[in-house]
Parts: structure tokens; C-alpha cells; sequence
């Protein structure tokens, strides 16, 4: 008895001896601050910016709030994310329903499909989008045209509402697996009682099972609205084109003028403050919602099993609508980009073109940027989960094992990088890198300047998974060791890392898949040295050189395959409920 | 506006010279600066053998991106004695590349580019923010220009040298633009027809000069362009030529120049091309040495080579463009045809740019219209 209460004590001893831990912790946390502090700086700056020639004036704010143009881009991505979570939920809620809540078959083939929609970046679906529904390319467009002699296509995607349709396309996927747990985990006997009252199958959905899976479905939607705002590959392959602007790619435009305008360094961190207030403003929503879920009780007991709903012939409807989804988003847009990578020109599918389709689009690729694009891929995608993994699991055993009061302030402060858009933190590190650090910290250029942007971004997601688990694990284990007379890292070594392989695993892999096709950072960081192979696919598509965008994206593909078949290992046995 | 460019001309200054005092540019680099002054071929030679890789980044699409800056590094090598690598990178626009590297050199950042290829309106730019080495580019190139009234190629300060020119016009997808349809004057672009269908430049290629008085003129160009800024689908780069063999825009209008035309022809890939008869302009194309070049002996060898009649014949093998200064250039027989039916054409330079004070406020106010902001 003596020697468990002795144990806190022997705990909060580690604690104040380990600067290394605590060290380490932090440095995200500073690296965070020191980023959104360099944006708001210079958001007040003109001129010379980060420099003491630097004048200090509210011009950069005056001029957003008051540009008839930046309202209306404000209004684009609005209607555009409105769109994108309306598509998002209105596909992946239904998938998520059929696979939890109903007898449908085939629910493995099920995860290993939407989890496949977790990994396509967001480019390719952009890309394939494009050549299906564009106003005068798309081929769907084109079949109409020529079926009902319309002078001009019915769909067009280059509308906020047309990107968001794309967008929402690709997070359905994300939709799926925020909401299939939630479906999985609740409790039928609301929906038992009301059959058993005589209430139907719309009348139970509309009223009970909806209702329960309301904090759910906010929580989702308020997710994916935060992703929505800062999105930048499907609004700059679409909607840059044809001048439908986002707050993503117009913040890119004034960083990277097309015309003849020089960086307006000020105005993009003015837009990049308000940036930050808006997804603080949906995170402190998020965050709300999330505690008032507890009072919606949808978590069963243990063992429990929910009762599947008997869907009969109606399995075959919902088979449907799920390879149409996967037609829409991964075969028919990879079959377009395979097109497109072979032809000598981009011209519409027809016999003609299909006659001259060769490998000279592939033999006449800069092998060298792709090989150079890929190195520096490979090496952010070994790298960045590794360092990820080590900062959030010191930040995680702080916040679950230390008492100090410091704990809550890292919470905080892991949590924050979720709140805040990437494009926001590349801002930072861009300006900080030109501008700020020494000389002999010569990040600007450098792959690691990417590197640690992506570490600093993935910490939220990787605290969240290693808090969950670390809480699992109960601590008389680390005391144990730490009686026996191991270190902390030994003990650490020996005992956690075991345990949590499965969830350190899971955040590696996806943080590696995340790197692998990330753009928005890149866009704004690469150099000649650090070009990832996205923003080679990105610049090929920006300089409209698309058949040799095309072909890297094909590229990509098959290098993505093995990650995707190692997460779908790993990801599918997290994911799937235990039959 | 005489004041605001004057204003302009002194932020550039200042911020040029803030940056030798505060982020004091490595000595190194200032070395390599000072040192390629006033050169000899001989030493640039010498002094390029300890260099090892010329960086460049522009358009993926200019001189035929990666493999054409290969070719050119290839012939350098052979011609010079050198053993340089290349590396190519996509970048931005000319004027967008040219606001780069002067930010870098501000920054006390090498130059994502160690030589620069731009057009009259980014030398314009350099000239201001002094970002190019000055060169004594008359002394270092082997071969004498043709007389052209009016047109300086050098760029004043010696900052870059003109290598290539092309004739502003029209590029029109030839499968799906023919015969009449085929416009011959810019009022031909406001046909109904095309309404949503055709593109225009994010930088007002090509309407920026014409609003110059010596062309057409502001009032005119900038009705037209307000029109024409309801008239377009999109805005798209002047090498986004998939975007118009595709069939997603019919046309462009104006284009920056003929070269992808030339290139896309022997390819066999439909694009036209068609010189406006209102007006025309020869677009030049100029190079220097960044003063914040990596490699700054190896770029002004680049730069020196592609004048020689090798480089030329290789830049129009690769790119469609050579220099009409030159006897032999095939844009030259194109120029002297427009001449001979009378089009009222002028040669773009940063001089003649310099001259027309209105030209930076007139290109942003175009460029707003075409942006649908105007």
C-alpha cells in the first residue's frame, strides 16, 4: 500500500527531472506561436516587411475588408464549402449507415474503398473532374451536347458550387469514417421501442436515429467546413482557370502574383489572420459540440451488439450507389489522367486520338525534377511521421501522466495546429525563413522548412490517437518499471511503445500518406531543392503543360500503391468492427 | 503617375539597399558579383569551371522547359569546355519569376534562377530593383546586330541583352476555329459566337501595348477590354497551349507571341496563329545574370551562347523563337512581312516601355478588368 501511494510522488519526480521531455514538447508549441505571431506582424507591415524599413500601418486590413473582390471571394468559399460538406455528408453518411446499421453485404470490400478514398490526393480527383464535367471539355458535357444538340454543356464544375461538389467528393470518404463509428457504437433500443409503437422505417430516421446521430453529424460537419475553407488543390486546378477565386487561392495569388504585381507579403498575412479567426470560431464550435455529445447516449455496453436492419433487395440499390462512388472519384478520372498522360496533345477521347496514344509524353518528362520531386518526397515521408511521432508521444505522456498545470497548456497548444488552415502556417514559415531567421539557420528553400510546417500540422491528429491510447494503459505498468530501476526512455522503450505499437503504427502510416500527397504547404515553400512531387504535378498543371501533369500523377500512383495497400493493412483492421 | 513611378522606383531602391545593410548579402555572393563585372569570355570560361549546376527556373513550356535546358547546358559544355549540370524547375511568369528573385535578393537568398530569361516588362522591373548583374554584353556576344530604328537590345545598365522576338497575336485551336471564323482584327474576338470560349492572359499580353498611343491608344484598348472581360470563359497563361487543343477555350487572345505555334505546327498538334491587322507588336525576349546567381559565369555564358548561330538554331529547334537581328531568323522574315502589308507594329523593349509613363497603371487597370474586378 505504502508503495502505490509512493508512486505519484515517484512520477511527478520524473517529471520535474526530465528537461528532455519537456524540451521536446514544447518546441512544436513554439514553433506554433512563433508562426501565427511572424503572420500577424507582418500583417500590419508594408514595404519592406520583417525588416525595420518596415512601416507599420491597419492598410492591409482596410484593404481586404473593404475590396468589393475579396467579399466576393469570402461568398465563393462560403457557397464552395457549403457545397463541399453538403456532397461530403450526403454520400458518406448513407455509406456509413448501410455498412453499420444493416444486414448489406460486402462491408469489407466497403471499408477497403472508402479507406482507398482517404489516400487519393485531392489533385488527382481535381484532375479526373475536369475532364468529366468541365463546361466544354468534359466528355459527360460533350455526350449531352451531342445527345440533345445543346449549344453549350448543362453541368459546369468551374462554379463554387461545381468545386464543392468535387471537393465533397473527395472528403465523402472522411465523412464515412467520422460517422460509420458513431452508427457502429449506438444504442438500437430508441429505434426498437418506436418499431415496437408501430413506427416506420422513414419515421424512426427521421425521429430517432437522425436526432441521436445529430452531435455526430455536427461535429463532421464542422471538420470538414474547417478543412473546406483552407483547401487549395481542387479550387486552384479548377476554379483558377477559369476566375473563380477561394480564400486559398486568392491568398496564393497575392503571394505569387501571375500578373504584374509584386508579392503583397502584408495583405496576404492580413487574409491569413482572418483566416485564423474563422477556424478559431468553427474549432470553439467544434470543441462545443463535442462536449455536449455526452448527452446524447449512443455508446452501447460492452459486448453489446446493435440489431442490423434487414435492407433485402434494396442491398442491390445501395451497392449501387457505392461503385458509383467509386466510379465518379477513382476509375473513370484514373482512366482520364492514364488518357490524358499518353496522348501527344490533350484533345476529347475519340478513335482519332485513341490511335495515336505512345509513351513519348513519358520519354520526353524532366526525369530529373520527378526523380528530384520524388527524393524529396520519400525523404519527408520517412521523416516527418518519425519526428511527429516523437513530439506528440512526449506531448501525450505530459498531458496524460504529468499533474503539472503545464499539461493543459499543451493540450492547447497540440490542439491548435488543427484550428489553424495550412496555407496559414506556410504563410508563416515562408515569411519567417525569407525574412527573419539568421543567416545560419538557412531554412528558406530547404526541404526541412516543409518538414517541420508538416510535423507542426500533423500534431493534432497524432496527439488525439496517442492520448486515447495512453489513457488505456494503466500506469502501475511505468511504476513497475520504474521500481525495477528502468529510465524513463528505457521504460518508455520497453513498456509503452509495445502496447501502443498498433496506434503508433496507424499515425505513422497516415501521417506518411498525408506527406506523400500534401500540396497546400508545398505550393508556397517549394525551391528548386525541395520540390515534392505534388507541386511538380502542380506546376506542370499551372504552366498548362497538363498531358506531362498528367503523367506524373499516373506516376505517383503506382509509387502511392504499396503505401496504400501497407495502410490498408493496418487501416482496415483499426477501422473495420470486429465481425 | 510620373510620381507614383518615381515612388515606386525609390521603394525598389531602398529596399535593394536596406538589404546590403541588413541582411547583408554573403560575401561570397558579392564576390561572385563584383567579379563578373566587365569579363572576358576567357575568364567567364575559368571562372565557370569551378561552377557545377545552372539552376533555372521559368515557364515549364520556355525553351522547351527541363529537356530543352538540358540540350542548351549540353551545348555550352561542348562549345566552352565545360562540365556544368543542368537543373530545371517550373516556375511563375516572367514578371512573376523576376519578383521572386529581386524578394530573394532582398533577402540575402541566393536566386531560385541562376539566369533569368524575361520580357520588356520584367527587365522594366529589373531595371528598378537593380536585381541583374550589369554586363558588357556588347563586348562579350561574337556577333554584330542588324540596324533596327528605334531598338536598343541592350538594356540599359547593361542589365540583359534582347535574344528573341516574336509577333503579339491571336492562338486559335485549327480544328475547331477555321476559314472566316479565323479573326483578323480584334473586334473579330467580340463575335457572339465565342462568348465564354475563348481565354485572355492574367497580365493583358498584348493589350497592354496596344494601349500605348503609339498603337491604338488607352480609351480604346480599355472599352474594348471591358467588353472583352464579359466576352472571355477564363484567363490562362501564354503557354497553356492543352487548354486550347483540348477544346476548354477555342482561342487566346492576345497571345505573347508565335513561338508554341511554331513548335506545335511541326508536331502536327491544331493550333493557328493570326496577326492582328489593327496592330502588331514584336516581343522581346531578354536574359541576364541575377546578381544573386549561384552561378553567375555559367549564366552569362548561357546568355553569350544563345546568340552565336548555334544557340540560335537551337532555340528555334527547341522553342520556335530566334532573334530577327539576326540575318538568318525566321522571325525576322515573319516581321519583314507584316512590314511589307503595311501593319502598324512596334518593338517592344524596356525603353519603349520607359518611354510610355502610363504603361504600369494601364497594365494593372487591364489587368484588373480581365480579372473581372474592373
Amino acid at each position: 500500500m505504502e508503495a502505490v501511494m509512493r508512486m505519484p510522488r515517484l512520477l511527478a519526480i520524473r517529471w520535474r527531472t526530465s528537461p528532455l521531455l519537456l524540451t521536446l514538447a514544447m518546441v512544436p508549441m513554439l514553433v506554433i506561436l512563433i508562426l501565427v505571431a511572424v503572420l500577424i506582424w507582418i500583417s500590419f507591415q508594408t514595404g519592406l516587411v520583417g525588416t525595420p524599413k518596415a512601416t507599420y500601418t491597419l492598410k492591409n486590413y482596410t484593404e481586404i475588408l473593404a475590396d468589393p473582390f475579396v467579399v466576393k471571394v469570402f461568398w465563393n468559399t462560403l457557397i464552395f464549402t457549403l457545397a463541399t460538406t453538403f456532397t461530403a455528408l450526403a454520400l458518406g453518411l448513407p455509406i456509413a449507415w448501410l455498412t453499420e446499421r444493416t444486414t448489406m453485404r460486402g462491408k469489407g470490400l466497403v471499408y477497403t474503398i472508402m479507406t482507398l478514398g482517404l489516400l487519393i490526393p485531392g489533385i488527382y480527383t481535381a484532375m479526373g473532374w475536369t475532364f468529366i464535367a468541365h463546361v466544354r471539355i468534359g466528355f459527360l458535357n460533350r455526350w449531352l451536347m451531342d445527345a440533345f444538340a445543346l449549344d453549350q454543356g448543362p453541368i459546369n464544375i468551374a462554379t463554387p458550387v461545381g468545386m464543392g461538389f468535387v471537393q465533397g467528393l473527395n472528403l465523402t470518404a472522411l465523412a464515412f469514417i467520422l460517422t460509420a463509428q458513431m452508427f457502429r457504437a449506438m444504442n438500437p433500443s430508441l429505434e426498437e421501442a418506436a418499431k415496437i409503437h408501430g413506427m416506420g422505417f422513414i419515421g424512426t430516421l427521421r425521429r430517432i436515429t437522425l436526432p441521436l446521430a445529430f452531435p455526430a453529424i455536427l461535429a463532421a460537419m464542422i471538420y470538414m467546413l474547417t478543412i473546406g475553407i483552407a483547401t487549395f488543390d481542387v479550387p486552384a486546378i479548377i476554379g483558377l482557370g477559369n476566375r473563380i477565386y477561394m480564400l486559398s487561392t486568392y491568398v496564393y495569388l497575392k503571394a505569387n502574383p501571375p500578373d504584374s504585381g509584386l508579392p503583397q507579403h502584408g495583405v496576404t498575412a492580413a487574409l491569413g489572420t482572418v483566416m485564423i479567426l474563422l477556424a478559431l470560431l468553427l474549432t470553439w464550435w467544434y470543441s462545443q459540440v463535442l462536449r455536449e455529445g455526452h448527452r446524447y447516449e449512443v455508446i452501447t455496453g460492452k459486448g453489446y451488439r446493435p440489431a442490423l436492419i434487414d435492407i433485402g433487395r434494396w442491398s442491390v440499390l445501395a451497392w449501387g450507389l457505392i461503385a458509383l462512388y467509386f466510379l465518379a472519384t477513382k476509375l473513370i478520372p484514373l482512366l482520364l489522367i492514364a488518357y490524358a498522360a499518353f496522348t501527344p496533345y490533350l484533345a476529347p477521347p475519340s478513335w482519332e486520338m485513341l490511335s495515336k496514344l505512345s509513351f513519348d509524353g513519358f520519354y520526353n518528362l524532366n526525369w530529373d525534377l520527378f526523380w528530384r520531386g520524388l527524393y524529396n518526397t520519400v525523404l519527408l515521408v520517412v521523416t516527418v511521421p518519425v519526428i511527429t511521432l516523437v513530439l506528440a508521444f512526449c506531448i501525450s505522456w505530459l498531458i496524460v501522466r504529468s499533474r503539472s498545470r503545464m499539461r493543459y497548456v499543451l493540450e492547447f497548444g497540440a490542439f491548435l495546429p488543427h484550428a489553424l488552415p495550412e496555407v496559414i502556417l506556410a504563410i508563416g514559415a515562408l515569411l519567417l525563413a525569407l525574412f527573419m531567421l539568421p543567416k545560419f539557420i538557412p531554412l528558406y528553400g530547404s526541404v526541412w522548412l516543409i518538414a517541420i510546417v508538416y510535423v507542426v500540422s500533423r500534431l493534432a491528429f497524432a496527439t488525439r490517437a496517442l492520448n486515447s491510447s495512453l489513457l488505456q494503459i494503466h500506469k502501475e505498468l511505468e511504476e513497475a518499471a520504474y521500481t525495477a530501476g528502468l529510465s524513463p526512455v528505457r521504460t518508455s522503450w520497453r513498456i509503452l511503445v509495445p502496447l501502443l505499437r498498433p496506434t503508433l503504427m496507424s499515425i505513422w502510416i497516415w501521417s506518411a500518406i498525408l506527406v506523400y500527397r500534401e500540396l497546400t504547404v508545398a505550393v508556397f515553400l517549394i525551391s528548386q531543392e525541395s520540390i515534392t512531387l505534388p507541386a511538380v504535378i502542380w506546376s506542370y498543371w499551372f504552366s498548362g503543360s497538363i498531358n506531362q501533369a498528367a503523367a506524373v500523377t499516373l506516376l505517383m500512383t503506382l509509387v502511392l500503391t504499396p503505401l496504400i495497400l501497407i495502410f490498408w493493412w493496418f487501416g482496415r483492421r483499426q477501422l473495420m468492427p470486429e465481425s | 503617375m510620373i510620381h507614383n513611378r518615381r515612388r515606386r522606383i525609390g521603394v525598389w531602391s531602398a529596399m535593394v539597399f536596406a538589404s546590403g545593410l541588413v541582411f547583408s548579402i554573403p560575401a561570397r555572393e558579392v564576390a561572385a558579383a563584383e567579379s563578373a563585372k566587365a569579363p572576358t569570355i576567357a575568364e567567364l570560361v575559368s571562372e565557370a569551371k569551378k561552377e557545377t549546376t545552372l539552376r533555372a527556373q521559368w515557364g515549364a513550356d520556355t525553351l522547351d522547359g527541363g529537356p530543352g535546358l538540358q540540350k542548351i547546358v549540353a551545348a555550352l559544355n561542348k562549345k566552352y569546355g565545360l562540365n556544368v549540370q543542368s537543373s530545371f524547375t517550373p516556375g511563375s511568369n516572367m514578371q512573376g519569376m523576376m519578383a521572386k528573385i529581386t524578394r530573394e535578393l532582398v533577402a540575402g537568398q541566393p536566386a531560385s534562377s541562376d539566369v533569368y530569361f524575361g520580357n520588356p516588362q520584367s527587365m522594366l522591373q529589373a531595371m528598378d530593383s537593380q536585381s541583374l548583374l550589369p554586363m558588357d554584353w556588347r563586348a562579350l556576344i561574337e556577333r554584330k546586330f542588324l540596324p533596327e530604328p528605334g531598338f536598343d537590345p541592350v538594356v540599359p545598365g547593361n542589365i540583359g541583352v534582347a535574344m528573341a522576338s516574336t509577333l503579339v497575336g491571336v492562338i486559335y485551336n485549327s480544328n475547331l476555329v477555321k476559314g472566316n471564323d479565323i479573326p483578323r482584327k480584334l473586334e473579330d474576338l467580340m463575335n457572339p459566337k465565342w462568348k465564354g470560349k475563348i481565354a485572355s492572359t492574367p497580365y493583358a499580353a498584348g493589350f497592354r501595348e496596344f494601349a500605348m498611343p503609339e498603337l491604338l491608344g488607352k480609351e480604346k484598348i480599355i472599352d474594348f477590354a471591358k467588353k472583352f472581360s464579359k466576352h472571355i470563359g477564363g484567363l490562362i497563361r501564354c503557354g497553356e497551349m492543352d487548354r486550347l487543343t483540348s477544346g476548354e477555350f477555342l482561342m487566346l487572345g492576345l497571345a505573347c507571341g508565335d513561338q508554341e505555334v511554331n513548335m506545335a505546327q511541326r508536331k502536327g498538334i491544331p493550333l493557328g496563329y493570326a496577326i492582328m491587322n489593327d496592330a502588331t507588336i514584336s516581343h522581346t525576349r531578354y536574359s541576364g545574370v541575377p546578381k544573386n546567381s549561384r552561378a553567375p559565369n555559367t549564366a552569362a555564358l548561357f546568355v553569350v551562347f544563345l546568340h552565336s548561330a548555334e544557340g540560335q538554331k537551337l532555340m528555334w529547334d527547341i522553342d520556335g523563337l530566334d532573334f530577327h537581328l539576326y540575318p538568318e531568323s525566321n522571325q525576322k522574315k515573319k516581321l519583314d512581312a507584316a512590314k511589307a502589308k503595311g501593319a502598324k507594329i512596334v518593338i517592344s523593349s524596356p525603353q519603349w516601355l520607359n518611354k510610355n509613363k502610363h504603361y504600369d497603371d494601364t497594365q494593372k487597370e487591364l489587368e484588373k478588368i480581365l480579372r473581372g474586378e474592373g
